[in-house]
């Protein structure tokens, strides 16, 4: 059983051919007139099993009923999650490589100081929920209210656990804190799953976090929701008010899920996605897994996420630099 | 116990049970392609679930999970390709036991330590679930940077020839583990620019880098002096009584060894067969075998990865807390279905928690009865003439490494890293203080920059727990364990070769 290096060789390289013909093979052309007529590919920059990716795969189960073909969710979550924007940046203008991304992606310029692609790479179509932020306490704590937290934080030096640095928990907190004139010690946890560890052992008091991560804490009475950070108040949280509702104005944007293409996308194509999503997000089967999550739909349109986007982006790229994250 | 019976006649229900039946076959079969692993696949199920039945959603899912375990193992010992961190030490004595014609044996060995494994570890999370999940969160940053800190001290010493070299190549570990975006300071480090650093080197690629391609490269090389299995008779596809009788203990020990290092954070997939490895070693009367092909190596490890997967579904069922990706997918499972996994699951839910549980102990019975017959199928494809079997194994590890981030970038990660295992490999070097410095590095740098910060930089916080108080003398003690051993008795001139015979776990 000699082994032959050029017939490996060869081999290898018929298998490289066969490949790369199946590939090639996948590309059809299509008019814009019909779009879509082949199936769309919905990238997450996240790997599978958080809000994202489960908001994703709850749209693309009702999408195609909308837009004629299927929807497939593909998780690119490489290179600290720009991997998916990147590939989305860069793919053909036709519509039929989509991206649901958060605004760390979505305008990565505010959030990186190298990014290999910027939101002048891509078209930002509409916005489809709001993942709403939590400020939680363990439920032995003695903050019983957001009043309560408020007088805490006068002291300075309390420290929170959060979800990583530049992540919109951690903004959101460091932009509470200054509207409060507070000093705050944030200690960055590994994601919401490493808050919730954190507070279910007592590693710290105060938790601001996801709230369909902390959900199970919530549901269990282990934690105390003090309030949210969302355009809305969340219907299954009786007598949480948000952070608006308290009298703070955040110029922080909220942890948007948006539909992202590819820069110079047809306006008929803007449109048509645009109407399948506003269709898709009223469907009974996808309300009723957002509100499991305790996620509220926050459709806006192009033209009305553009606009508030305006004043939202410039905010966060302020706190950004206040925070040192970016020059 | 009336509880289980009615958790069974749920199971045992039509539906249910063809859940579970669909659930472990898929998860088989991914678990024996190297890189795609149970997170992937169950993120596609999920949709399928909407429609389903929670309970017989959450069945399906959680046979995926566990039914890539059994698999994972295969492509381990027949070519030495560790799809995932948890199998580098099944690969380690099993292909060399695969070398001498051995791999049915190996392959039985360890699908039947899995199924032990397996069910020593669902009768653990039935028995003392609530309980071992506190124990869980109890490992806060402190504790677990104590932990990590002797793990990786300990592990130079364990591992075998010199521990200061073992050390050495462990830092450089760390010192890969630190590029790309620091999660503390948002600063890129070691990036250079180049924005796919941002992410850091996938561990994944990197182990099927240093372990498969470098195996592949080694055979290349060398193609003439690779030794052939000429043919592998029926008997001897399954283990002898001997083998049967020298893996029990192993089994029994990894069993209980990995679930209660599986129930805590971070490392646990791969310091829980490392732990049950070295544990049968130290037991063992002929320790050199192992790392030669030891039966017991393969029997240890496996047993002791499959029940670390059961310990890591304590902290999600018990307190609703994901401490690993795969646990990740599956708790998006209970949510999409309104059940949240946690301490009310046991009350609000109980016939499907108790479902769930029965049908672990069904699907554990059907990978046994699925896999053994495999097992002639797998070791048969150790025939395959070298021109096709090569090329192949070499495809498959680009697509598997592909399919981890959907990223072509881990592609050339998993090429870089199996260049850099074929140099280590003829410097006589061994890659694993390699693999748990990127592991252990990065948890040691996170927690320790957590405790400072919530200590507020004082040492006195260390003491503040009767738990990290006791983890903080451990610790001492093992540094200076080691730096007295290392200075009682200087590690012999270790030139290339001539180390393997000492540690033992080159191939």
């Amino acid at each position: 059983m000699a082994l032959n290096a050029r017939k490996v060789v060869v081999l290898v390289l018929a298998l490289g051919l066969v490949m790369a013909l199946s590939v090639t093979g996948c590309k059809r052309e299509a008019a814009v007139g019909d779009y879509p007529a082949r199936a769309l590919e919905l990238v997450v920059p996240y790997p599978p099993g958080g809000a994202t990716d489960l908001t994703a795969r709850a749209l693309v189960s009702v999408l195609p009923e909308f837009l004629g073909q299927p929807v497939v969710v593909v998780n690119k979550a490489g290179a600290a999650r720009l991997e998916g924007g990147e590939y989305v940046s860069s793919a053909a203008a036709d519509g039929y490589t989509l991206g649901l991304f958060p605004p760390s992606v979505g305008w990565p310029e505010v959030h990186f100081n190298e990014t290999p692609y910027t939101s002048e790479d891509l078209t930002i179509i509409c916005r489809v929920v709001v993942h709403p932020t939590a400020i939680v306490v363990r439920s032995n704590s003695s903050i019983q209210t957001f009043d309560d937290l408020v007088a805490r934080l006068a002291t300075p030096g309390f420290q929170y656990g959060h979800t990583g640095v530049g992540a919109n928990p951690h903004v959101t907190m460091t932009a509470l804190a200054k509207a409060l004139n507070a000093e705050v010690v944030p200690v960055p946890f590994k994601g919401d799953a490493g808050v919730a560890a954190a507070l279910a052992g007592g590693h710290v008091e105060l938790g601001v976090t996801t709230l369909p991560g902390i959900l199970p804490q919530i549901q269990a009475g282990n934690v105390r929701v003090l309030a949210i950070y969302s355009p809305t108040a969340v219907t299954e949280l009786e007598g949480v008010p948000t952070l608006g509702e308290l009298g703070y104005d955040l110029e922080v944007p909220y942890a948007d899920s948006m539909i992202c293409g590819p820069k110079d996308l047809p306006a008929e194509v803007i449109a048509k996605v645009e109407e399948a999503v506003r269709q898709a997000v009223e469907h009974p089967s996808f309300k009723k897994i957002m509100g499991q999550m305790y996620t509220p739909v926050a459709y806006l349109n192009y033209a009305d996420y553009a606009a508030e986007m305006v004043t939202t982006k410039e905010a966060m790229k302020q706190l950004m630099q206040e925070l040192g994250l970016i020059n | 116990m009336e509880n289980l019976v009615a958790g069974f006649a749920e199971a045992l229900q039509w539906t249910n049970l063809i859940a579970c039946a669909i659930g472990v076959l898929v998860g088989t079969l991914v678990g024996v392609l190297p890189g795609l692993g149970p997170v992937a696949t169950m993120a596609i199920l999920l949709p399928f679930t909407f429609t389903m039945s929670p309970t017989a959603g959450i069945i399906m899912m959680a046979g995926v999970y566990y039914g890539a375990m059994y698999g994972g193992s295969t492509t381990s010992i027949l070519f030495r390709t560790p799809g995932e961190a948890a199998s580098i030490l099944t690969s380690i004595d099993g292909y060399e036991l695969a070398k001498k014609g051995r791999a049915g044996a190996a392959l039985a060995i360890s699908t039947i330590g899995s199924f032990v494994a397996g069910t020593i570890g669902v009768v653990g999370l039935m028995l003392f679930a609530p309980a071992l999940a506190r124990v869980a969160v109890a490992f806060g940053p402190g504790e677990l940077l104590l932990v990590a800190f002797a793990a990786l001290l300990l592990l130079a010493n364990i591992l075998g020839g010199s521990a200061s070299r073992n050390l050495l190549i462990a830092l450089v570990g760390v010192a890969l583990g630190t590029v790309g975006l620091d999660s503390f300071s948002g600063a890129s480090r070691y990036t250079f620019g180049f924005s796919p650093l941002l992410g850091g080197f996938d561990l994944v690629a990197a182990i099927m880098g240093l372990y498969g391609i470098s195996e592949l490269i080694s055979i290349a090389r060398n193609p003439h002096g690779a030794k052939r299995v000429a043919s592998v008779r029926l008997r001897d596809l399954y283990p002898s009584k001997d083998e049967m009788k020298r893996s029990t203990g192993p089994i029994l020990r990894g069993g209980v060894i990995g679930f209660g290092v599986g129930l805590t954070p971070g490392p646990a997939a791969v310091l829980a067969p490392l732990v049950s490895y070295f544990v049968e070693r130290r037991l063992s009367k002929t320790p050199e075998r192992f790392g030669k092909g030891a039966i017991e190596g393969v029997a240890s490890a496996e047993s002791a990865n499959n029940s670390a997967c059961s310990g890591a579904l304590v902290p999600l069922l018990a307190l609703g807390i994901p401490m690993t990706p795969a646990a990740a997918v599956l708790m998006s499972g209970f949510m999409i279905h309104g059940v949240a996994p946690g301490p009310l699951l046991m009350e609000k839910h109980a016939l499907l928690f108790w479902g769930v549980v029965a049908s672990m102990y069904i699907g554990n019975a059907l990978l046994l009865v699925l896999n053994l017959p495999l097992v002639g199928v797998f070791a048969r494809a150790m025939m395959t003439p070298f021109p096709i079997l090569v090329p192949g194994i070499f495809v498959l590890c680009m697509v598997g490494a592909y399919s981890i981030n959907n990223s072509i970038f881990d592609v050339t990660v998993m090429v870089l890293f199996g260049l850099l295992g074929d140099w280590m490999r003829r410097r006589g070097l061994d890659p694993m203080p390699l693999v748990l410095g990127m592991v252990l590095g990065p948890i040691v740098e996170a927690s320790l920059r957590q405790s400072l910060i919530l200590g507020s930089g004082s040492i006195g916080w260390f003491f503040g727990s009767n738990l990290r108080a006791v983890l903080f003398v451990l610790s001492i003690f093992l540094v200076l364990y080691s730096v007295v051993k290392d200075i009682r008795k200087p590690a012999k001139p270790a030139a290339g070769p001539a180390a393997d015979e000492k540690t033992g776990l080159h191939a």
